[in-house]
C-alpha cells in the first residue's frame, strides 16, 4: 500500500470514527429525549421538585390558542402551585392519528379533544374515555361565590353541555370551552367606500344588492374583489349533514311548516322519510313555489361568491379576505381573533341577513331564522381511562369551564364562551347562538344515501344555472322514487345494528344495579329517580318504536292503505289529497 | 363440575342464602297479606290499596337490593371493571375464573354466571347466542329462588329475539315464563316492555293489539313501575302512528309529557307532540294552549318555542274574539 493510500485509510478510518462517535452521541441523545419524553407522557410525572405535570393535547394549533391556553394553565398553577400544565397542540390531520395511537397504547395524555360525538368516536369513548356524568350533575366548585355556585355544571353550559353527550352511551365524556356559530365577516372600509358607511345590511335583499354593488365598484377599478368569500361546503354541503351551513340556513328559513301534514305523529323534528312518504302518494311536490323561491334565494347568494367557490377549500376563502380580495367572509368565532390579530385593516361582524317579511319575492315564505340550539360545542376535553391523574383532569377541566376562567380564556381568544354568564365583548354578542328558530321544514335528501350524491353533484351546476331547477328537481325526485325505498331500508339496518351498542349499555347499566361489584348505580341524569337502566331503555325504545313506524307505514303507504289525517280536525280533505 | 356444584350446594353457604331468600318471600307475602285484611275493613280499601302500593313500591326498590359477593368481590370487581371498558376477554376470564373456583357461593357464583352470559352476548365480531343462553339458563334452573332468575329470564329473551324482524317466538317464550313465574319482580317490567315491543315488529293488527294490550295491563297494576314513562310512550307511539286513534293516543302522551323522558331535550317535543293533537287531531285548541305555554315557559330556547308562541298567540286572540262576542 502507497504512503499516500494509507493516510488516505487512517483518515478515512479517522472519519468513520468520528461519524461512528457523532452517531453514537445521536442515538444517545435521542434515547436520553425519548425516555425524558416517555416519563412525560406517563402520566404523573414527578419533575424536578416533585411538581405534577398535567399533560393536555388538542387539534388548535394557533399561537393564540397556545398563550390563552398558557394563561389558563399559569392561573391554574398559581392555584395549585405543585402542579404544572403542559399544553400540546398539533395539526388535525396529524392529531386524529396520534390520539388514537396514544390511547390504544395507554400513554395518553391527561385531557385530550374528541373530535366528535358519534361515529368513530363513540367506540373510542366507550373504551377510552372517562365518563363524566357523574361530575356533571354536581356543581362546578371553581364557581363558588358566583350566581352559578349551586346548580349542576351541566346547567352552567349554555347548550345544557349537549357537546359533550354521547347519546347512545347515555354519558357525558366531555366538556366544550366555547360555541362556535357561523356568521359574516366584512372589511369595514370597503363597507364604507361603497355605501358610505359600515354597517350591516339591514336584511336579505339589502346583502345581495350590497354584494352586486361591490361588485360593480371593485370593477370600475379593475380590481378582483369577490363580495363574499365562501368554501366549498359552506354553500354545497347538504340538508342534515351540515345543519349551519347556508344552503340549510335560507332553505329552512324559507320552507319552515311545510312538512307539517305529514309529520303524522306531531314531533317538529327534521325528517327526510316524511318528504319521501309525501313522494310515495303523489301529494308532495319537489317543484313547489316555496322550494323554487328557497333554492332560488341561495342561488342569488351563490352570484355573489367568489368565481369557483364549488371547489374552494376553508384556507382559500380566509386567504381572500385577509389579501383583501373579497369584501365578506363566512367564518366562525375561531376565526374572529385571526383576523381581529392579522388582518391589517378594521374587520366587522354581523348575523346572517333575515328576510323581510315585506319582501316582494321572499317574504310571504319567510318562516322564521335557523334554530342554532345545538350541534356548535367547539372546543371539547375528555378524561381518559388511562390518566393516571384523572381527579387532577377534572379538576382542571373544572376549573377551565368555571365562568370566570371561561370568560378569561374566551376573551383572550375572542371566542364565543360556552358558560352563562360569562362575559363576552359586545363584539361577541353576534356570536350568540339563535335560539329562536323555524322547524318542519323538508329534508330533501337522505344522509349517506343516493339522494345525497345526487344533490351534491347537481347543486353546484344549479347553482351557476347549468342546470334549470325543474331538472334539478325532477332527478332528485327520479332519485327518491328510484333508490328511496332501499336507501331507507338500508337506514332502517344501520339503526338496528346500532341496537347492540345501545343494549351493551343497558347491560351495563343493569349490571351495576344487580351487583355491587359492578359500580356504583348512577347518579339520577334530570330531577326525576331515573337511573341509567331507564334511561337506556328508553333509548332502546325510542329507537324501537321509530323503527316499527318507519316499517309500518311505508308498506301500506305504497299500497294506498296508509292515509294522511286532515291537517286540521275536522276539515274535510281537498279531493286530491290522497 | 357436578362434583363441584354438588359440594357447595350442601355447603352451608348455599343454605344460607336459600334461607336468606325465603325468609324475603316469607315478609313480602305477610306485608301483602296485612295489605289485603286492610283492605277489608271498613274504609280499609283505600287505605289497603294505599298500602299495596306503598309495598309494591318499596318492594321494587328494597326487596331486591344489590347483590353482594361474598368472597370474590376483587375478581368480580376486575370483571366489570374489564366489562365497562369493553375488554370482553379480559372480563370473561375473570368471571370464569369465579365461575371454576371450588366452592363458589350462590351470591358469587350467579354475578360471574351473569357476566358471562353478557361477554358471549356481546363479543365481536358475531355474539355467541348459544353460549349465552346456557349461562343465563344455569341461572334459571340452579336458583329459580334466587332474585336474579326472572333477569336472566329476560336476557334469555333478549338472546332470542332479532331485532327488528317479525317471528320471535322463541323470545317471546322467555318474557312470558318470567312474567307468569315472578310477576312481582322489578325484572317483569321489562319482560312486559320487551314481549310488547317484539309483538310490535309483527306489524300485524292482532300481535301490535296484543302488545299494546299487555302493556295496558301492566300498567293498570302498576301504574307507577319504574319503566311506565317507556310504557306510555310506546302506547302514544301505537295509538298516533299506527291507529291514528287520537282520542286513545292523548292520554298517553299526556302522561309521558308530565312523568317526563329522561333526556331533557325531548320535553319540548312531547309538549308540542300534546299540544299539536289536541289542537289539529281533535280540534281542541283551548285545551291546547296550555301546551305550548308549556313551550314557551319551560323550553325557551328549544326548537319549537318560536312556533309555538305564534300559535299560542294566535289561539289566545281566537279566545278572546269569541269572548268580545
Amino acid at each position: 500500500m502507497r504512503p499516500a493510500d494509507d493516510n488516505r485509510a487512517g483518515v478515512l478510518r479517522w472519519r468513520m470514527r468520528a461519524a461512528f462517535a457523532v452517531a453514537a452521541g445521536i442515538t444517545l441523545g435521542l434515547f436520553f429525549r425519548r425516555a425524558e419524553t416517555d416519563a412525560a407522557s406517563a402520566g404523573p410525572v414527578a419533575a424536578s421538585g416533585g411538581r405534577t405535570i398535567l399533560r393536555v393535547a388538542h387539534s388548535y394549533n394557533d399561537p393564540h390558542v397556545a398563550k390563552a391556553f398558557a394563561a389558563l394553565a399559569a392561573a391554574y398553577s398559581r392555584r395549585h402551585p405543585g402542579v404544572e400544565v403542559k399544553v400540546e397542540a398539533m395539526p388535525l390531520r396529524v392529531y386524529r392519528q396520534w390520539i388514537r395511537t396514544q390511547l390504544i397504547g395507554g400513554t395518553p395524555p391527561d385531557l385530550v379533544e374528541p373530535l366528535g360525538t358519534g361515529g368513530v368516536w363513540e367506540e373510542i369513548a366507550v373504551q377510552y374515555l372517562h365518563p363524566l356524568t357523574a361530575a356533571v350533575l354536581e356543581p362546578n366548585p371553581y364557581n363558588e361565590g358566583t350566581p352559578l355556585a349551586q346548580q349542576a355544571w351541566k346547567q352552567t353550559y349554555l347548550d345544557k353541555m349537549a357537546g359533550g353527550y354521547f347519546l347512545h352511551l347515555m354519558e357525558f365524556y366531555a366538556a366544550s370551552l366555547n360555541l362556535n356559530n357561523q356568521r359574516i365577516f366584512y372589511n369595514k372600509k370597503m363597507f364604507r367606500a361603497v355605501q358610505g358607511s359600515d354597517d350591516p345590511p339591514r336584511d336579505f335583499r339589502a346583502w345581495l344588492e350590497l354584494g352586486a354593488r361591490l361588485r360593480e365598484w371593485a370593477g370600475r377599478d379593475g380590481k378582483v374583489v369577490a363580495p363574499l368569500a365562501v368554501a366549498r361546503d359552506d354553500l354545497l354541503s347538504t340538508p342534515g349533514t351540515n345543519r349551519t351551513g347556508l344552503f340549510t340556513r335560507y332553505f329552512r328559513s324559507l320552507t319552515g311548516g311545510m312538512m307539517a301534514p305529514y309529520d303524522v305523529q306531531a314531533w317538529g323534528a327534521p325528517d327526510p322519510t316524511l318528504l319521501f312518504w309525501g313522494l310515495t302518494n303523489g301529494s308532495f311536490d319537489l317543484k313547489d313555489p316555496r322550494i323554487r323561491a328557497a333554492t332560488g334565494a341561495v342561488q342569488r347568494i351563490a352570484d355573489i361568491c367568489q368565481a369557483g367557490f364549488s371547489s374552494d377549500l376553508p384556507e382559500n376563502k380566509r386567504f381572500l379576505f385577509l389579501q383583501q380580495k373579497a369584501a365578506m367572509v363566512l367564518g366562525d368565532t375561531r376565526d374572529f381573533g385571526i383576523y381581529q390579530a392579522t388582518a391589517g385593516f378594521e374587520v366587522g361582524v354581523f348575523d346572517f341577513p333575515q328576510i323581510a317579511r315585506n319582501d316582494p319575492e321572499w317574504g310571504r315564505y319567510y318562516a322564521g331564522p335557523l334554530w342554532e340550539g345545538e350541534g356548535c360545542a367547539g372546543l371539547l376535553l375528555a378524561i381518559p381511562r388511562d390518566s393516571l391523574q384523572r381527579e387532577r383532569a377534572l379538576d382542571f377541566l373544572q376549573f377551565a369551564t368555571s365562568v370566570r376562567q371561561n370568560a378569561a380564556f374566551c376573551a383572550e381568544l375572542s371566542w364565543f364562551p360556552a358558560i352563562r354568564d360569562a362575559e363576552t365583548s359586545a363584539d361577541l354578542a353576534v356570536f350568540r347562538p339563535q335560539t329562536r328558530g323555524t322547524i318542519n321544514a323538508p329534508e330533501l335528501v337522505s344522509p349517506n344515501s343516493s339522494t345525497e350524491v345526487y344533490f351534491r353533484r347537481n347543486l353546484p351546476l344549479f347553482l351557476l344555472r347549468q342546470l334549470p331547477f325543474d331538472e334539478f328537481m325532477d332527478g332528485l325526485a327520479q332519485e327518491w322514487r328510484a333508490r328511496g325505498w332501499a336507501d331507507l331500508d338500508r337506514m332502517l339496518n344501520t339503526r338496528i345494528r346500532g341496537h347492540r351498542n345501545t343494549e351493551f349499555n343497558v347491560g351495563r347499566a343493569k349490571a351495576r344495579l344487580l351487583f355491587a361489584e359492578a359500580g356504583n348505580q348512577g347518579r339520577e341524569f334530570v330531577d326525576h329517580d331515573r337511573t341509567p337502566y331507564q334511561l337506556g331503555l328508553e333509548i332502546v325504545d325510542l329507537l324501537d318504536s321509530s323503527i316499527v313506524r318507519r316499517k309500518y307505514v311505508q308498506p301500506n303507504l305504497k299500497r294506498g292503505d296508509y292515509r294522511f289525517p286532515p291537517a286540521v280536525a275536522g276539515e274535510r280533505r281537498d279531493p286530491t289529497w290522497p | 363440575m357436578n362434583t363441584l356444584r354438588a359440594a357447595w350446594r350442601e355447603s352451608g353457604r348455599w343454605g344460607m342464602f336459600q334461607r336468606r331468600e325465603k325468609r324475603r318471600a316469607t315478609a313480602r307475602h305477610s306485608w301483602l297479606l296485612a295489605c289485603a285484611l286492610l283492605s277489608g275493613l271498613p274504609g280499609g280499601e283505600a287505605v289497603g290499596h294505599e298500602a299495596a302500593f306503598t309495598f309494591r313500591m318499596k318492594a321494587q326498590a328494597l326487596a331486591e337490593p344489590r347483590m353482594h359477593a361474598t368472597v370474590h368481590r376483587q375478581d368480580l370487581t376486575d370483571a366489570w371493571a374489564a366489562y365497562d371498558c369493553t375488554r370482553l376477554d379480559e372480563a370473561e376470564n375473570l368471571f370464569r375464573r369465579v365461575a371454576l373456583s371450588p366452592r363458589p357461593p350462590a351470591p358469587d357464583l350467579c354475578q360471574a354466571l351473569f357476566g358471562l352470559g353478557w361477554c358471549r352476548a356481546f363479543r365481536s365480531p358475531l355474539p355467541d347466542v348459544d353460549g349465552a343462553a346456557r349461562h343465563f339458563e344455569r341461572i334459571v334452573t340452579e336458583f329459580p329462588a334466587s332474585q336474579l332468575a326472572p333477569w336472566a329470564l329476560v336476557e334469555l329473551g333478549n338472546l332470542h329475539v332479532e331485532k327488528g324482524r317479525p317471528g320471535q317466538d322463541a323470545g317471546r317464550t322467555h318474557y312470558r315464563r318470567a312474567l307468569e313465574r315472578y310477576p312481582d319482580s322489578a325484572a317483569a317490567h321489562e319482560a312486559a316492555l320487551r314481549l310488547a315491543n317484539s309483538l310490535f315488529y309483527e306489524l300485524t293488527e292482532p300481535q301490535m293489539a296484543a302488545g299494546a294490550e299487555i302493556l295496558k295491563q301492566h300498567l293498570r297494576r302498576y301504574p307507577n313501575n319504574p319503566l311506565a314513562v317507556i310504557m306510555h310512550f310506546r302506547l302514544d307511539y301505537f295509538y298516533g302512528d299506527i291507529r291514528q286513534d287520537w282520542a286513545a293516543c292523548l292520554p298517553h302522551a299526556i302522561k309521558v309529557a308530565e312523568l317526563k323522558l329522561s333526556d331533557p331535550f325531548r320535553w319540548s317535543r312531547q309538549y308540542w307532540h300534546v299540544a299539536e293533537i289536541l289542537r289539529l287531531r281533535l280540534g281542541r285548541g283551548a285545551e291546547a294552549a296550555k301546551w305550548y305555554r308549556k313551550i314557551v315557559d319551560e323550553c325557551p330556547d328549544s326548537m319549537h318555542a318560536l312556533v309555538a308562541g305564534e300559535i299560542l298567540a294566535a289561539l289566545q286572540a281566537e279566545i278572546f274574539a269569541e269572548g268580545g262576542r
